[in-house]
């Protein structure tokens, strides 16, 4: 085989490369398992060298992209896996291809994951040293025997994760995004169930992955869609086929049913209503993971897959996906409102940040929904790995209640988190502002050039100030005035955890930056993600967008306005006194109940299937006679009870044999006269 | 010709009588003596057939034969003169309907069938018989050599079967 | 009188027939039973021999038929008893309705 990688002529080969280097740890972490080796913390060691290497990938290579013309003969290559049936005079062979694509949308997610990745990488090493509790409570019972075995476990799955996100960045059909977005899955399966002696983690494994695959079925019933009506799952091919709306031979209906199906998918993966149950659960896992699958990477896979599907959606399943994204929005800030556990506050803000990427998507703001991708996946890994920390120096205490006054204790972490929280509020010049203010200004555009759809503005307005306060709120329980509980002995956390956070840090403040630095528009990602655009498909759109840009100085100052209020509620509350003793009661309410979505999902669906299975079971059982068992059992018995009656008919009396024969003879005769006559 | 038709309406009364006679009595040694009546009107009537050597044959093995061994096989199992009767009545309802129903069938059978005239000649006698035995046969005629020869074994493996089935065990009578 | 014709010969035959099924049937008796079939045998013998006389196409055949039915009818009447004698000196009787070991 030649392995000389042609990069001169085909560079986008550099990130298939980069994708395909996490596999190497999972390759050789596999056989050392099943080999039962021990090798301490060198699992470790070998998975960040993996990640680095596809991060120096990455980045030259985004490097070498941004500086050329886009072409598609040097980014993109494909080629046939498994033909389908043969050519025939009028429709071509069709093929399942592998392949991969680069354009500026890949490049700088799959940059993004990589720097977050390898960063998370490192902070693991630091946070497997010590056990956490669970978020209800249960502590270890079980002593943590191996300590290496949870190493070598750990990195092995996380590789495999971060080998599928990437491939799933750089893929250029439907397949082989499913194949990788059902290896994500898989991972996260594994990865929030990483504690296995914790039946809680099992338990929110299992939801996580039953809720994904029920998107999938979406996501599937979509590709066959497609596949049906187009012949292909090449995305390119998909685009080219929808530009200038309905195409051909296809009706409104079935193109509202794959966008539909598509969307499903991208919901469950990126926790949307009605599938958003799983990822407050999925915070059982380690800290890392929460901050690596759960914020920025996995949960982001389902935007980027609207993201880049967008031309395939009809305009009236754009309309679901941002009224579906500005509802989650809604109640997911509404629940996080009243958390008391740090890790559940953070789930619930994903969720939320989630759904104004959906928002923005759906009204049209392309750049903006995406350009937030980028920037909360920093803040986001940011918050949770300073939550990691917390807990890590608070010898795993979760809950909120019990914190306070932790500023002096762990300052680095204290000041990280800080940026932070200002990040993902909105503060002017953070990172996140410029996303923001972008999405709000799309959607404010929008719902001017459609009043009818003001909500869609007026919704994630609220939800920006709602954002600032629980935000500020978590941060003023946990770091600021006195300490609550004098049993808790905080300490910072070691530089392998704390030098991540500085650096993630770093990032939320300046990864959005552009010159001139005080305007929103000027930001540099968004000038880059602008290249990967889809075009104006009507002129509806072009003046949402027209109306976007006149109107965005108004819809940051009402977004700032917002952020401002919430800030200033969540310091008059938790930060200027110590609060009270009734804010730090139980939460009680709708909000407190996750608005019933859990206790809804467990009367009607696990009740429901629970009973089906049992009823299922019950065909094999002997017990009763309905069962399948029970049914041949009392075939067997019908049979003999024939069997004992027709016995009777053998009574060994001659005499009673020679009347029957007799008796044959007559009828016989009969017959035979009757038939012969 | 009168004769015969008289001859044989006597016979068949006596043939039928008899019959009825064996069914009817209790006694078994009775029966017996029914049974010897009826095979020598059927006898006679073979002889009134013409197919004297057949009648012959009957009188010899039939009556000389069969019925000696019937009267032996009386004696020998000794059941008593009563028969041991345990035959229910209602054996007798159906055995009677059966009977009359197939007594009916083949009545109604005959009747229905074309009815031929006596033909001229006689029936053919012993020398033909004979001949076709030894597998002469006039041309238009089977030869009976194989069949002869068949009931010959037979009659020899029969013997040897009887001899050994009722060889002499004779064992105190259980009660 | 009328000639009674092949049709009187078979209603006869028939009436024997008849009395050896009812004999066969209300018997319990062996050896009444034995005479039932041969009262059987015999109405067979007479309805071929009166076949034989009767139509002429027979010629020997109907003779022969009833010659070897004579035969057989003794060979079995020989084992008939024999067996029945066997049946006697293992259980003392010659009753029928005492043959039950086969009752299912």
């Amino acid at each position: 085989m030649n392995f000389n990688l042609d990069l001169a002529t085909h560079p986008g080969r550099v990130f298939a490369l980069a994708a395909l280097l996490p596999l190497l740890p999972v390759v050789v972490l596999a056989i050392t398992r099943v080999m039962r080796l021990r090798w301490g913390r060198l699992p470790g060691y070998l998975a960040i060298a993996a990640m680095l290497g596809a991060m120096a990938c990455s980045l030259w290579g985004s490097w070498q992209y941004f500086h050329e013309v886009p072409n598609d003969s040097r980014w993109a290559e494909s080629t046939d896996w498994i033909r389908i049936g043969s050519a025939k005079p009028d429709t071509p062979a069709a093929a399942l291809e592998i392949g991969y694509r680069i354009d500026a949308l890949t490049a700088l997610l799959f940059s993004m994951v990589t720097v977050v990745g390898t960063l998370i990488f490192v902070y693991a090493m630091g946070y497997l040293s010590e056990p956490e509790a669970s978020a209800t409570g249960q502590l270890h019972t079980v002593a943590d025997t191996s300590g290496s075995e949870k190493y070598s476990r750990f990195y092995l799955y996380l590789s495999l994760f971060a080998a599928s996100m990437l491939n799933l960045l750089i893929a250029d059909n439907l397949f082989q995004v499913f194949a990788c977005w059902e290896l994500v899955g898989v991972c996260s399966y594994f990865l929030i169930g990483f504690h296995t002696e914790r039946p809680a983690a099992g338990t929110a494994a299992n939801k996580a992955f039953i809720m994904n695959r029920i998107g999938d079925a979406g996501l599937l019933i979509a590709m066959c869609i497609a596949f049906t009506q187009f012949g292909s799952f090449n995305i390119q091919d998909l685009i080219a086929a929808f530009s200038g709306g309905l195409p051909a031979g296809m009706s409104q209906e079935m193109w509202i049913l794959m966008g539909l199906g598509l969307f499903l998918g991208c919901a469950g993966k990126s926790a949307q209503i009605p599938l958003q149950t799983w990822l407050p659960d999925a915070m059982e896992g380690p800290t890392p993971v929460s901050a690596l699958i759960h914020a920025a990477t996995m949960v982001a896979a389902g935007v980027y897959l609207v993201g880049r599907c967008y031309p395939l959606f009809a305009p009236e399943v754009l309309l679901v996906i941002a009224y579906t994204g500005m509802l989650t929005a809604f109640v997911s800030a509404t629940i996080a409102l009243v958390q008391t556990d740090i890790k559940r506050v953070l789930a619930y803000s994903t969720c939320s940040q989630l759904g104004f990427m959906m928002v923005a998507l759906g009204v049209g703001g392309w750049v903006a929904g995406l350009l937030h991708l980028l920037t909360h996946a920093f803040f986001k890994a940011l918050l949770f790995l300073c939550a990691g920390s917390v807990i890590h120096g608070c010898h795993h205490e979760q809950d909120l209640r019990k914190m306070g006054g932790l500023r002096k204790a762990m300052p680095i972490t204290a000041f990280t988190m800080l940026i932070g929280v200002l990040a993902i509020s909105g503060t002017p010049l953070f990172s996140g502002w410029y996303s923001k203010d972008r999405i709000l200004s799309a959607a404010l555009g929008y719902g001017l050039a459609n009043p009818m759809h003001m909500l869609l503005f007026l919704g994630p307005l609220v939800v920006a100030g709602m954002t600032a306060f629980y935000m500020l709120r978590l941060w003023f329980l946990a770091f600021s005035g006195t300490p609550r509980d004098p049993h808790l002995h905080p300490h910072e956390s070691p530089m392998v955890m704390t030098i991540p956070l500085i650096i993630l840090a770093i990032f939320s403040i300046c990864v959005a930056w552009g010159w001139p630095l005080w305007n929103a528009e000027a930001s540099k990602l968004g000038h880059l993600l602008e290249l990967a655009q889809p075009p104006l498909n009507s002129p509806k759109e072009l003046r949402e967008r027209l109306l976007a840009e006149e109107y965005h100085l108004m819809a940051g100052g009402l977004a700032l306005a917002a952020a401002v209020i919430g800030a200033l509620v969540a310091w008059s509350k938790y930060g200027r006194r110590a609060p009270s003793s009734k804010q730090l009661a139980e939460p009680k309410g709708v909000f407190a109940e996750k608005w019933y979505f859990d206790r809804l999902y467990d009367a009607t669906f696990r009740r429901g299937t629970v009973k089906a299975a049992y009823a299922a079971a019950n065909l094999d059982k002997s017990e009763t006679r309905r069962s399948l068992d029970g049914s041949l059992n009392g075939l067997a018995t019908g049979s003999a009870w024939i069997g004992s009656r027709l016995r009777l008919l053998q009574t060994g009396n001659v005499r009673q044999y020679v009347l029957a024969l007799a008796l044959t003879v007559l009828g016989l005769l009969g017959m035979l006269t009757w038939l012969t006559r | 010709m009168a004769l015969s038709a008289a001859l044989f309406y006597f016979l068949a009364s006596i043939a039928a009588a008899s019959a009825v006679g064996v069914v009817v009595t209790r006694n078994l040694v009775r029966s017996a003596v029914g049974l010897l009546f009826t095979l020598l009107s059927i006898a006679v009537l073979y002889f009134l057939l013409g197919a004297e050597f057949l009648g012959a044959v009957q009188l010899m093995v039939y009556v000389g034969g069969t019925m000696v061994l019937v009267i032996f096989g009386i004696m020998m199992t000794n059941t008593g003169p009563t028969g041991g009767e345990r035959v229910k009545r209602i054996e007798w309802i159906l055995g009677i309907g059966l009977a009359a129903g197939l007594f009916i069938a083949l009545v109604a059978a005959s009747l229905n069938l074309v009815k031929p005239a006596a033909s001229a000649e006689a029936l053919p006698g012993i020398q033909p018989i004979g001949l076709s035995f030894l597998g002469i046969a006039e041309p238009g005629q089977r030869s009976y050599l194989l069949p002869f020869e068949i009931v010959s074994v037979h009659l020899l493996v029969v013997l040897v079967a009887a001899a050994y089935l009722a060889r002499g065990k004779r064992k105190a009578v259980k009660p | 009188m009328n000639d009674p014709g092949l049709t009187g010969y078979l209603i006869l035959a028939a009436f024997l027939f008849a009395c050896g099924i009812l004999c066969l049937a209300t018997k319990s008796n062996a050896i009444g039973l034995l005479m039932g079939v041969e009262l059987i045998l015999n109405a067979a013998n007479l309805n071929l021999v009166a076949a034989a006389r009767y139509v002429p196409a027979l010629k020997l055949d109907g003779q022969m038929f009833a010659l070897m039915v004579i035969v057989l009818a003794a060979a079995e009447a020989a084992v008939a008893l024999a067996i029945f004698l066997n049946f006697y000196n293992n259980r003392g009787t010659v009753d029928v309705d005492d043959a039950k070991d086969l009752k299912g």
